[in-house]
């Protein structure tokens, strides 16, 4: 528990009490959309066994499948 | 060229097409093990040991084994693999999980036929049954994004669950309910003539029946999982094998908390659409392929309120690699 309860779209204060909850309205808040990842470096990783994963070919095709929702998206 | 990847808590998986059009797909377990060496006879005796699996060396001398050769070698040393993913994001428990999970996503997506070719992969959709402040997929979103970029991919997320409609739901018309059984989480989206209408997922799948059995039985999450994997079991039915009966056991527990998480999050969900004919309900993903596992799920949503009208509950053609596929659709329709 972090202490806060959900009635709905809003926030109950845990300093309320039960029979008499503090409601703080929910605000929407926008949140940018800039993105910070820090680099994330496998430099160090010496690749010394076998390849990873293993392949397979099954005797499948997606054509149809695309072509069909390709329909249906064009005609929304 | 695109391809579609699905970046699974349990195994990641590529899907892409050969020149003559057959779908070509590249697993991995998506699992590490770190063991290392104490002295320099111990690193050689360690390192002739490793011929024949996947494994790296890290700068500070330690061997890292990857995939299921990860799995093998902590069964024989009666600990568990740790994995790079938890609960279908990148995983905050272990120290070096984005680094592993990196590495392996960078193999196993290899290099880009083009500069720029489409690449879509999955993410799960926010938990019904967990605070919105304990998840979010932002960051786990964005970190796969960079990785790919970097390799020289043009990569964009989409749900989980909508990869599976589109992997699964053609002769439907794309429309109807899909549930994706990672190994961290169920992906659900109910889908209308091809447009997500609701999507959400639930936080129990099949490691916690692993964790569960595992503690029930005393025994490591690792030798559950590899039990459960390679023994013969059917859910709801009794077993010799005490993991495998403990595990049968908490597979009917699992759905019958899933089919009631269903049943209260689409009852009188305001996006819902009034279907005028009853849906098919598809499953997919490592944890439904246990036996019995369709079954069940179809008596437990009726027993459970599932709210919408059924007309078949039914398997994924490959339950395994249908999220991939549907990454793969996407990424060619996109």
């Amino acid at each position: 528990m972090n202490g806060k309860q959900n009635i709905g779209d809003q926030r109950v204060d845990p300093q309320g009490s039960f029979f008499k909850p503090q409601i703080r309205k929910r605000k929407n808040v926008e949140i940018d959309e800039k993105k910070f990842v820090t680099e994330i470096s496998t430099n160090s990783l010496e690749k010394k066994g076998n390849d990873l994963g293993t392949k397979t070919i099954i005797n499948d095709d997606v054509s149809s499948s695309v072509s069909k929702l390709a329909l249906l998206k064009k005609n929304k | 060229m695109a391809k579609g990847l699905d970046v699974g808590t349990s195994f990641i998986i590529l899907a892409s097409e050969s020149e003559k059009g057959k779908v070509i797909y590249k697993d991995f377990r998506d699992a590490f093990y770190v063991i290392k060496p104490a002295t320099p006879i111990a690193t050689k005796m360690i390192e002739k040991g490793l011929t024949g699996k996947v494994f790296v060396k890290d700068a500070d001398g330690s061997f890292i084994i990857l995939g299921k050769d990860a799995i093998e070698k902590a069964v024989e040393r009666n600990d568990s693999a740790k994995r790079p993913m938890h609960k279908g994001v990148v995983s905050s428990k272990e120290k070096d999980a984005r680094r592993i999970l990196t590495y392996i996503l960078k193999e196993v997506s290899g290099t880009p036929a083009e500069q720029g070719e489409k690449l879509v992969f999955c993410v799960p959709a926010q938990p019904v049954d967990q605070e919105d402040d304990d998840f979010d997929v932002g960051y786990h979103e964005d970190v796969i994004v960079k990785l790919l970029t970097e390799v020289g991919y043009s990569a964009r997320a989409i749900n989980e669950a909508e990869a599976l409609c589109y992997s699964e739901l053609e002769k439907d018309d794309y429309t109807g309910v899909c549930l994706s059984w990672g190994a961290g989480m169920v992906n659900v989206c109910v889908m209308l003539n091809g447009e997500p209408v609701v999507t959400f997922s639930t936080t129990k799948s099949g490691d916690w029946v692993d964790r569960m059995a595992a503690v029930a039985t005393g025994e490591t999450d690792s030798i559950v999982q590899a039990e459960k994997e390679q023994g013969d079991f059917t859910i709801g039915h009794p077993n010799d094998n005490q993991v495998l009966a403990a595990v049968a056991s908490y597979y009917d527990r699992l759905i019958d908390y899933t089919t009631k998480q269903l049943a209260a999050a689409m009852e009188g969900h305001k996006s819902i659409p009034k279907f005028k004919d009853p849906l098919p309900v598809v499953v997919a993903g490592g944890t439904s392929k246990a036996k019995g596992f369709v079954d069940l799920f179809a008596k437990k949503l009726e027993e459970n309120g599932f709210p919408l009208p059924i007309k078949e509950v039914r398997h994924a053609a490959d339950p395994l690699h249908a999220v991939a596929r549907g990454c793969l659709i996407a990424a060619q329709v996109m």
